[in-house]
């Protein structure tokens, strides 16, 4: 058989695919493990079940806060968190701050957007958040949700506007 | 377990649903004397189905008629059934049925019973192992990739939450087509629920259309069954991207499927190899390429230059009217993404503002050698793009006087525009590169499928022109 430059190229190129076909099978191996447990552990219709912490909390979010409600994220971006909380609480609207937004844009925003929930995730907050703590204050009461983040209920009554930095 | 099992039965009734609405399109735009092969029906089926029906859903928004099992597919009944009864005439459902039941004892028995050869019967295994696993990794896991969770999945859910295209609870990237998003919904609609995993299922339906349609397409490039089943393999299980779109909820995989259909296509017409009816089917996937991702509509634009530039350059016979006749493909395509941008319009929304700032030479040049590494880098593609570029070369001796030379201004032109598209995104020099590398992958799985149709040319010398097929339309 004539060795053709196609024909050396094929047999070049099917050499390298069956390495590459063993470094692939390699790095699926793990997933590949855990669809087999999957599998032998519970129907499929129970892949949905949260096991993380962070999911077993937005599960009891769901739960608690109302279907129709805004709430305020407080998170840093690159936690990633605000996406799969959306998600998880759609349709419930999720208007996100950074950790180092001024008290003003915080009421600011729950007046603009009527928003009833404040959730603060796990981000490192700015000293200016601390007010939120304050015994004195009434606007904000903590809900009691078992998870990485914390969840206060906002009284938007006593929040009357008119706010300066 | 019976619920599972019930939910199963419908996810497989929403699919074959979708089958059914695109398999009566085609049937109905295509002439009787189009001679496609029953895998290809098959594999276009999808296709023109998931157009069709989030067309439908727009309409139906447009119309503020909410959304209901009934309402999504009880007028497709219309279309459907005189469709079937005209593709019984025709012999069609008959051979595509002869069609689907052989493959299925193909893949059952391995190919024994057809008497195929062992190389043939390891590629197929590797195949089947391939779509076994995406399916199951698709189907047993919640949605976990970003934009799965941040664009695709949760507009879904939208949708569906709201029985219409309903937006105004959320703010991500509201501007992007829906294709994906409303056949994802559609099938929770067959569900009954909000089942992301199963819905996912549409992912591994959508590859395997794609590798469908791939091997259809060689050996209409006159690649034998054995070496197209290897290419077919070599394009799927090299490196991770290919597999991972199988079963994340990504609308990059469901574009490379139209690019391929539309690309494909219009490379065998410009070799004037097509079969009859190719030019509708162009426009149709033009028009899902456009309402697919916000990168469809660009991807037309090059394919479509790439054909007049290869016609201006050939010079074939009625080169002029061909050329009209791509434009009309295109302005078809166009068309049929028209009333999304007429709905984005009417909604007052921004375009592209996200993607597009300036113009930044340093991020064009830092973009450009990162786009060349990726293409090299063996975790997102193995060595397909090394081996698309070795083919190139291989073929240099037919660039410049034959038909392939659309192929190398469509692989080229999506180069350059994937280099062009990080030189404009407005972001700062700490975060480009992580752009780039969170974004790469996809964008070259775009154009991954249809460039490897150049494989046609070492494994099947001698075919760069093919004979003339006076088919067309």
């Amino acid at each position: 058989m004539q060795a053709t430059p196609e024909r050396r190229f094929l047999a070049g190129i099917l050499l390298l695919w069956l390495l590459q076909l063993g470094w692939l099978a390699w790095h699926f191996a793990p997933e590949a493990l855990d669809v087999g447990r999957r599998l032998r552990h519970g129907h499929p219709m129970a892949a949905g079940q949260p096991t993380d912490p962070f999911d077993r909390w937005l599960a009891e979010l769901a739960r608690v806060l109302p279907a129709d409600c805004t709430y305020i994220l407080v998170d840093c971006y690159e936690t990633g968190n605000y996406a799969k909380m959306r998600y998880v609480l759609y349709p419930r609207r999720q208007i996100r701050l950074d950790p180092k937004a001024t008290p003003t844009l915080l009421f600011t925003t729950i007046a603009q957007e009527g928003a009833a929930f404040v959730i603060l995730g796990g981000c490192h907050l700015a000293p200016q958040w601390q007010f939120i703590f304050q015994d004195r204050q009434t606007v904000f009461q903590t809900l009691t949700t078992a998870g990485p983040g914390l969840v206060l209920s906002v009284d938007s009554d006593r929040i009357i506007g008119g706010f300066y930095d | 377990m019976t619920e599972g099992l019930g939910l199963l039965v419908r996810l497989l009734a929403g699919l074959l649903a979708i089958q059914a609405v695109g398999y009566a399109l085609l049937v109905v735009l295509l002439p009787p004397r189009a001679a496609m092969a029953p895998l290809e029906r098959l594999a276009l089926a999808l296709g023109l189905g998931c157009l069709g029906l989030s067309l439908w859903m727009l309409l139906l928004t447009c119309l503020k008629i909410p959304y209901s099992l009934l309402n999504l597919t009880g007028p497709w009944l219309a279309v459907i059934l005189p469709a079937l009864w005209l593709a019984g005439r025709r012999g069609w459902l008959q051979a595509d049925g002869r069609v689907v039941k052989n493959y299925f004892l193909a893949m059952a028995t391995l190919g024994t019973r057809a008497g195929w050869s062992r190389f043939e019967q390891a590629c197929l295994v590797l195949l089947i192992l391939a779509f076994v696993f995406a399916t199951l990794r698709a189907m047993l896991y919640p949605l976990w990739a970003w934009d799965e969770l941040a664009t695709w999945g949760l507009k879904a859910k939208a949708f569906y939450l709201a029985r219409s295209l309903d937006l105004s609870r959320i703010e991500a990237h509201n501007y992007y087509p829906n294709l994906v998003p409303l056949s994802l919904a559609y099938l929770y609609f067959w569900l009954g629920g909000v089942s992301a995993p199963l819905a996912k299922a549409l992912f591994p339906l959508c590859g395997g259309s794609l590798v469908a349609l791939f091997y259809c397409l060689l050996k209409r490039l006159m690649v034998q069954r054995p070496a197209a089943l290897a290419a077919t393999a070599f394009l799927v299980l090299n490196g991770t991207t290919f597999l991972s779109h199988l079963f994340i909820a990504y609308a990059d995989l469901i574009l490379a499927y139209y690019h391929l259909g539309a690309a494909g296509l219009l490379y065998l017409w410009v070799r004037a190899a097509a079969p009859a009816g190719s030019g509708i089917i162009i426009t149709c996937f033009a028009g899902g390429m456009a309402w697919s991702k916000f990168e469809g509509w660009p991807l037309v634009l090059i394919m479509v230059l790439a054909a007049i530039l290869t016609l201006v350059w050939l010079r074939p016979p009625g080169g002029g009217k061909k050329i009209a006749a791509v434009l009309l493909m295109a302005l078809g395509g166009w068309l049929l993404a028209l009333p999304w941008r007429q709905f984005v319009y009417l909604q007052g929304w921004d375009v592209g503002l996200d993607h597009m700032g300036g113009f930044y030479p340093e991020q064009f040049l830092l973009g450009g050698w990162l786009v060349l590494q990726a293409l090299v880098w063996l975790p997102y593609f193995g060595i397909l793009w090394p081996s698309i570029l070795l083919s190139f070369i291989l073929a240099w001796r037919s660039l410049l006087n034959t038909p392939v030379l659309f192929l190398a201004l469509l692989v080229a032109g999506n180069l350059a525009a994937t280099v062009l598209a990080y030189a404009i995104v407005p972001a700062s020099a700490a975060e480009f590169p992580l752009y780039v590398r969170a974004t790469v992958d996809r964008l070259l799985l775009h154009a991954a499928p249809v460039s490897a149709l150049i494989f046609s040319i070492p494994l099947a010398p001698g075919n760069a022109q093919a004979p003339a097929d006076r088919n067309f339309i």
